[in-house]
């Protein structure tokens, strides 16, 4: 998990399409797409692998498709993907939340996240809003207007603001925006229960002993 | 109730589950409880308010880097919590080659290695660990339930999103969870679904099986139907499948977005679990059986949402887009994006763009470059039989690359016992060794750039099997007829000898 952020400013992509799926953020198959390379323009600090949305970033012979949004400045630089209706659907072991945090992404705005994929984003540390849709196509067409002004997340506020354009609120699960504020991993939550963890242990142990026979008892 | 109260929860739901608060649900329900409610319950270690709770994990599944991540930990001088309820199996990364075993390199990763340099001091500590020389290694979803490592009234966990395929032998499961927590703490924290029942009536026609009946119900609900739901599969029709059948249902309750999907256990159940290598015996059996009797959903339990599935006349289903909602009878045709609801004609458009298909056209006759038999949804033993009496007697089409892959070695040397291999081999198929393969290729199995693949898988995203290809998702049997004929046909007409 990342350290913990109270507010992110940066560059916004407008990519409102419906219904993008898991697969498609991180294409499968170990060596598919692997061009191994690494964004210039990003600066050393930030230099990673960047492998999110590869099928339409780059032509199969692995070099850069200019069409794609993502390619073009100064989106490529984009650090908040405002996106549309069930981004993320489906759900696998891909790395999709956390190729996006390897290509500079740090939050997504949309109007609703495929469970699997929301589930990952907070796992991984790539901040995910639920924003309602007219607000993000409002937030979507300033940034068309002058993409280069950054749009800032306020957590603390619970805001999105651009230069040009008032905050708008934003809800979430208190719980999930303290991870997020203190950089929380799943196990810096859970370690809290460690000793109603051990007494369900053991009371579960004498009631359901079946459970802890895993050893291939003769037959 | 008001948009913003859902938000308030945080769920992210489309559709689905997610828009009416959990505490007016939980006093409508009253005592009487559902399947899932009863096993999330019994798992809680501490309820954080709201819907939020810590569970206490039963098994948790490691996949191919499981050996490197305990590794990772104790190198770090971490202590396993719970490890003799942790589990792993190579199976994403392995080679399906025959000369895996001896060309070790073939297996990408490490994973070939870590497995037998790790197996002593994994043992010792209590964790299964299952490599390519272990006569229990294969898809971890088959594993599972195989070995009875998975059993009823469990909560069980993994990374793989396909591990609600276990609820088939009615357990609560799901994937997403992060190897480090469940490793560190055994427990999760997560957030209760709400509960779908999806009831089917009606009958099964000849060669419509398990899998058609859940591509049917994506198709009819939407592929985000089950957000943040929990399916309960029901009725008379679910009863009457065998266990493995059930797995294949509960293996795509993801490809309609849901949190687990499951089948309350009954005396098919029981039958399948007992005397499997970890299943409990004896008295502890006895005591099991008698837990397990209780879990079923009471009678007056209260579901969120009631679906109700006619399978009377529905025919042997096949995808025709990108995404498992994409799919129609095999004697239907190519719908237009104008006959999509208008918030998924852009969707449509794209997928009908991929898949390279004419609106309007039957989807019948459309001609394939490679069919696959294989995947966590269909590999195990009553699938590669139902396969095997299509192909019996006939050859795969000339320029068609068929593969089959059972799910597992177990279900490898049973069909090898029955001479289905033989049956394959004759026939054209290439035999190869268990694993994911190319329902992923994340061991390097993938279909060629652009080619047409007919898989019995459940995902046909694009780029999902390589780059470019485009997957039409059909049950086994209907798989195998389309190896034989060179192009997506109704095995029913095969069969029936209308189709050379």
């Amino acid at each position: 998990m990342a350290n913990g952020f109270s507010s992110l400013s940066g560059i916004a992509l407008p990519y409102l399409h419906g219904d993008v799926t898991i697969d498609h953020i991180a294409a499968p198959g170990v060596g598919m797409h692997d061009h191994g390379r690494t964004d210039p323009e990003l600066d050393s600090s930030t230099r990673r692998v960047c492998r999110a949305f590869e099928l339409e970033r780059y032509f199969a012979d692995g070099s850069e498709n200019p069409a794609s949004v993502f390619n073009q400045a100064p989106y490529r630089n984009a650090s908040i993907l405002l996106a549309g209706r069930n981004f993320g659907i489906g759900g696998t072991q891909t790395p999709a939340a956390a190729y996006m945090l390897g290509c500079g992404f740090r939050a997504v705005i949309a109007p609703s996240f495929g469970p699997v994929f929301h589930d990952d984003c907070v796992q991984t540390g790539l901040f995910p809003v639920i924003l309602e849709q007219e607000f993000v196509r409002t937030l979507a067409a300033a940034t068309v207007a002058a993409p280069q002004l950054e749009m800032t997340i306020d957590l603390e506020q619970q805001t999105i603001a651009r230069p040009d354009s008032g905050p708008i609120p934003f809800q979430m699960n208190p719980r999930l925006l303290e991870r997020f504020m203190r950089g929380l991993a799943d196990e810096d939550e859970t370690m809290r229960f460690q000793e109603e963890a051990e007494a369900f242990r053991e009371a579960q142990q004498s009631n359901q002993p079946w459970i802890y026979r895993p050893t291939g008892d003769p037959k | 109730m008001k948009r913003r109260d859902f938000i308030k929860t945080g769920i992210g739901a489309g559709v689905g589950c997610g828009f009416v608060p959990m505490q007016s649900l939980f006093a409508q329900q009253g005592v009487a409880k559902t399947l899932y409610d009863k096993i999330w319950e019994a798992h809680e270690v501490s309820f954080l308010g709201g819907i939020t709770s810590v569970l206490h994990v039963d098994r948790m599944m490691l996949p191919d880097s499981g050996p490197g991540s305990i590794r990772q930990l104790l190198d770090a001088g971490e202590t396993i919590k719970n490890p003799e309820l942790v589990w792993a199996v190579a199976d994403h990364q392995v080679s399906t080659s025959p000369e895996r075993y001896t060309n070790r390199s073939l297996n990408l990763g490490d994973v070939a290695n870590e497995f037998p340099e790790m197996k002593e001091e994994l043992a010792a500590m209590g964790i299964q660990a299952f490599g390519i020389d272990d006569p229990e290694q294969g898809i971890q979803h088959v594993v599972g339930p195989e070995t009875g490592l998975t059993l009823p009234g469990m909560l069980m966990v993994a990374g793989d999103s396909h591990t609600c395929t276990h609820g088939a032998v009615g357990c609560v499961s799901w994937g997403g969870e992060t190897a480090r927590n469940v490793l560190l703490t055994g427990t999760v924290i997560r957030e209760r679904a709400r509960n779908l029942r999806v009831n089917y009536t009606g009958t099964l026609g000849p060669w419509v099986r398990g899998k058609d009946m859940i591509l049917h119900t994506i198709g009819a609900l939407g592929a985000d139907a089950g957000n943040r739901c929990a399916v309960e599969y029901a009725g008379p029709l679910v009863r009457s499948l065998g266990i493995e059948g059930r797995m294949t249902i509960c293996n795509l309750s993801i490809e309609m977005g849901a949190a687990t999907g499951m089948v309350a256990p009954d005396d098919t159940t029981y039958e399948y679990v007992a005397n499997r290598e970890y299943a409990p015996r004896g008295e502890l059996w006895d005591q099991a059986l008698a837990y397990w009797r209780g879990l079923p959903t009471d009678d007056a339990a209260a579901f969120y949402r009631d679906e109700t599935i006619d399978m009377t006349n529905v025919e042997p289903q096949v995808t025709w887009g990108i995404s498992p909602e994409h799919v129609i009878g095999i004697s239907d045709r190519v719908p237009a994006p104008d006959d999509a609801p208008f918030e998924k004609r852009d969707a449509w458009r794209r997928a009908l763009e991929y898949t390279g298909l004419t609106p309007g056209d039957t989807i019948a006759d459309t001609p394939v470059d490679e069919v696959f038999i294989g995947s966590c949804a269909e590999s195990r033993i009553s699938d590669l039989r139902a396969a095997a009496e299509v192909v019996r007697g006939r050859r795969v089409a000339p320029n068609v690359l068929a593969w089959v892959i059972a799910g597992s070695q177990p279900v490898k040397r049973q069909a090898e016992a029955e001479g289905l291999d033989r049956i394959f081999t004759n026939a054209g198929f290439d035999w190869r060794e268990p694993g994911c393969s190319k329902c992923y290729g994340s061991n390097g199995d993938l279909v060629a750039q652009g080619k047409r693949c007919v898989s019995n898988s459940n995902r046909n995203y694009v780029g999902r099997q390589g780059i470019d290809a485009v997957t039409h998702l059909v049950s086994t049997p209907m798989a195998a007829a389309a190896a034989i004929a060179g192009r997506i046909v109704d095995v029913r007409r095969l069969m029936a000898g209308e189709i050379a």
